[in-house]
């Protein structure tokens, strides 16, 4: 709908290009509209495009991508807009190119242990797809609706991720549309260089991912989950530690305090975790074959034991473990009825350093005198909640900037790696000639302002 | 006239590189020349040979295990440090024993582990390299989870040194084993040990590796599990072996013996070694093209990945055979055998040959980071 007096000032000539290449549905202009897709999870909004884009197929994101070249308008990409990082977060003025309509499922080979899908398949799609026998492991809480392309993009993680990795470790070839509207097949074993590896975790600053081959995993063959119970997060925290020290690999570590078990158990999650009991809980899942399950599971029970667990329940029915993964994705959902607004950190620090991170963070916390939740993974990755107290949001942000301060003294890092960040020393934001190869007119934005994280150093020979 | 230098760590490293652009000396890297013939390196005028070797330094954080290591240290000095804390990182190619940590992210090579835990790419964290303008460059970071820059790390892992020089990199670990045990079979037909391959691969034994062997129309299948019920679940795979109709099926706890003979099946002092990808599914067609060459094969069962050993005079007629979707690139190769064709690898498109090219142009714009190799077969100049 390109009416009169919008699209954010673009050229009439490129927005009559992408009405062509999308319809006029797909081409959004409106303000308010627009005005929603400014900033993803993670809160922080980016500028206003000019115009958001959905083409509905590969040769419509090859034409976006040659007229925006053409008319020399730089562009940012969005999935489902679920990350945490502010890679999808619009350059000003510039175009949105929304991949969600790319949603085909194109193979599934399980004898293969692989599927093909398109760039906007949601991971859940995808897990739907491959059941009963196989898995996508790495599964983010946000997998619902986080699509393949963002999750490669940002080489997403999730709860899993402690024994399984990431979802760039399953990707086993990519489609690439490049900047200047050309498009590459790639295939893991090729002869030269391995060309997904930039691609992979490239927040969009290298090329346009518009369809996966996803390496998939047997399910296992049991699965365990352990909710225990703790006086304190810090308490939990040690536990976790301790099972990481120990030969058990778990699947998963989830940690909870007090005021998010609240917030879960007043969103109606499920009983066996979300409660008004006070104190913290560690989730435990375990997998793998039975012989080795059931010595897992004795372990973790001892380590949890000499730890001073409170209460330890074990779920072995998955309709149960189901519930209290649905628990847990309630998240932020829950916590928005506790807390009318806040802000979110997505933190992480070596292992190591868990329980002095958490502790620093509840006593910043306490210093600002804000109600903070904290959620966290035992392989060191904080998600602070922080709540947004009568609309103060500097105040929020100014605690949430201590925390990350306090995780790098730990050796750690804070998100928002795409953008917020200034490069440190030694560690530029995302090499200029890695860039430069990909992308010789530098048109392909991050959620970065176009010159921060790029353009800087060496010209083309 | 070669000049050989071994810089002991990063500023001298990158100095030294510095100074080879400014005057335009190609620059050969070398770790311990266990893969010295990878890549056809030619000889070139006024080259600087670099050795990693004092690039030697551990630094093993245990609880987050993750490893910072230099790339001169040998694999086996590594493992060997870090069995003593129960860790161990999960690669394991041909010579681990002294082929060094640089070279094997460099060539991204791996061995029957890769079932399991991938390949080099799949491990890395972070890496420290010298570019060949002088700078030290920072990728990933010391965390479990890649940060921004990932790209360039897994860039890294299979660039043969071509986009600068590898000064240490940060790997993720895995508990070492308590044991292991391995269950074998013998397979009288492609179709037969094809099929008892999906059966394992898709099954949930969490086995550490799963290899075939093969030569002249029969050959064998090897499943490893590991931990402390290694044994137990060892029997199940066996098991599977038997219903699969395979003969001389057995169990054995000690098994380094049979894997070391798989990786030693991935190198060749006489004949080529090509490197086959193609599609689990594909294994029966693919041991069918592995006699018709005259082959001996090693490789993944489960992932796809085949090391075919023939005669250089077969490489053209293999590729040709290959099943389709299959990729092949040049490993190993006799000494003294140059310009063996490029037909001899599944070339890349012309648009993903430029993408290379272009990064080559970009990362060393003087061509001086180990001129003249050939990645698998395909010339990056």
């Amino acid at each position: 709908m390109t009416e009169a007096g919008t699209g954010g000032g673009l050229p009439a000539s490129l927005l009559r290009r992408l009405v062509e290449a999308c319809g006029s549905t797909h081409v959004i202009s409106d303000a308010t509209t627009l005005a929603t897709l400014r900033s993803d999870a993670g809160r922080r909004p980016g500028g206003l495009p000019g115009v958001a884009v959905l083409p509905g197929d590969v040769d419509a994101v090859r034409a976006v991508v040659r007229a925006c070249v053409e008319a020399r308008v730089p562009w940012v990409l969005r999935g489902a807009g679920t990350g945490l990082a502010g890679g999808a977060r619009p350059v000003p003025g510039g175009v949105l190119i929304v991949l969600t309509r790319l949603r085909r499922v194109l193979e599934v080979a399980l004898e293969d242990g692989r599927v093909v899908v398109e760039a906007g398949v949601s991971l859940a799609t995808v897990a739907s797809r491959v059941a009963p026998t196989h898995v996508l492991p790495p599964d983010p809480l946000s997998a619902r609706v986080a699509t393949v392309g963002g999750a490669i993009a940002t080489d997403a993680g999730g709860p899993r991720s402690l024994k399984y990795g990431t979802v760039g470790d399953y990707v086993d070839g990519l489609d690439v549309v490049l900047p200047d509207g050309g498009l590459l097949h790639l295939r893991r074993g090729g002869a030269g260089f391995d060309l997904l590896g930039p691609l992979i975790g490239s927040a969009g600053r290298l090329g346009i991912i518009v369809a996966a081959h996803l390496r998939v995993l047997p399910t296992p063959e049991v699965t365990c989950i352990l909710v225990t119970r703790w006086p304190s997060l810090l308490d939990a925290a040690r536990a976790a530690r301790a099972l990481c020290a120990s030969p058990v690999t778990p699947a998963a570590l989830e940690l909870l305090d007090d005021l998010a078990l609240r917030a879960l158990a007043d969103a109606g999650g499920d009983r066996r975790l979300a409660t008004h009991l006070g104190g913290a809980a560690l989730v435990v899942e375990l997998d793998g074959p039975r012989e080795d399950l059931a010595l897992a599971l004795e372990t973790t029970l001892e380590i949890c034991g000499t730890h001073g667990v409170l209460d330890a329940r074990v779920c072995l029915e998955p309709g149960d473990q189901e519930a209290i993964w649905a628990t847990l994705g309630l998240g932020h959902v829950a916590l928005r009825r506790v807390m009318a607004d806040f802000l979110l950190g997505d933190l992480a620090v070596p292992p190591a350093q868990l329980v002095p991170a958490l502790a620093g963070l509840a006593e910043r916390a306490s210093a600002s005198g804000l109600r903070v939740a904290q959620l966290a993974r035992g392989e060191g990755i904080l998600h602070p909640v922080i709540a947004v107290e009568g609309g103060d949001l500097a105040r929020a942000e100014a605690l949430l900037a201590e925390m990350a301060t306090h995780c790098r003294a730990l050796g750690g890092r804070a998100g928002a790696e795409f953008g917020d960040e200034p490069a440190a020393e030694g560690r530029p934001g995302g090499l200029p000639e890695l860039g430069a190869s990909f992308d010789p007119h530098g048109l392909l934005g991050s959620g970065a302002e176009p010159d921060s994280a790029r353009g800087r150093g060496v010209a083309p020979a | 006239m070669t000049a050989l230098i071994a810089p002991a760590g990063a500023v001298a490293l990158a100095a030294a590189l510095g100074e080879a652009a400014r005057e335009r000396r190609p620059v050969r890297i070398a770790g311990s020349g266990s893969k010295g013939r990878w890549g056809a390196p030619p000889r070139q005028e006024r080259q600087i040979l670099l050795s990693t070797q004092r690039l030697d330094e551990i630094r093993h954080h245990r609880e987050d295990r993750i490893a910072e290591v230099g790339a001169g240290v040998p694999l086996g000095r590594l493992q060997s440090e870090l069995a003593q804390a129960g860790q161990m990182l999960a690669l394991d190619p041909p010579l681990g024993e002294r082929a060094t940590v640089g070279g094997i992210i460099a060539t991204g090579d791996s061995g029957p582990l890769s079932h399991r835990f991938g390949t080099p790419r799949d491990l890395i964290l972070g890496a420290r390299l010298a570019l060949p303008d002088g700078r030290i460059v920072d990728t990933g970071a010391p965390l479990p989870r890649r940060g921004s820059q990932a790209e360039l790390t897994r860039l890294l892992c299979g660039s043969f040194g071509l986009l600068g020089v590898v000064v240490s990199v940060t790997v993720r670990l895995v508990p070492l084993p308590a044991r292991t045990a391995t269950a074998l079979g013998l397979a009288r037909g492609p179709h037969q040990l094809a099929a008892a391959a999906r059966s394992l691969a898709a099954g949930p034994l969490e086995l550490m590796a799963l290899d075939y062997a093969w030569r002249g129309g029969r050959g064998g299948l090897l499943a490893q599990t590991a931990g402390p019920n290694a044994v137990m679940r060892a029997q199940r795979a066996a098991a599977i072996l038997r219903e699969q109709g395979l003969g001389g099926v057995e169990v054995t706890a000690a098994d380094n013996a049979l894997w070391a003979r798989q990786r030693a099946g991935q190198r060749s002092s006489t004949a080529v070694i090509a490197r086959v990808h193609t599609a689990p599914s594909q294994l029966a067609a693919l041991l069918g093209v592995v006699d018709a060459v005259e082959a001996t094969a090693v490789g993944r069962a489960g992932t796809g990945v085949s090391y075919l050993e023939l005669d250089p005079a077969r490489l053209v007629e293999l590729v040709r055979l290959l099943p389709s979707g299959s990729a092949a690139q040049l490993l190993d190769h006799p000494a003294g055998s140059v310009g063996l064709p490029t037909a001899a690898a599944t070339t890349p498109s012309p648009a993903v040959l430029a993408l290379m090219r272009s990064l080559k142009r970009h990362f060393d714009p003087h061509g001086i980071c180990n001129p003249g190799l050939s990645l698998g077969g395909v010339p990056i100049p």
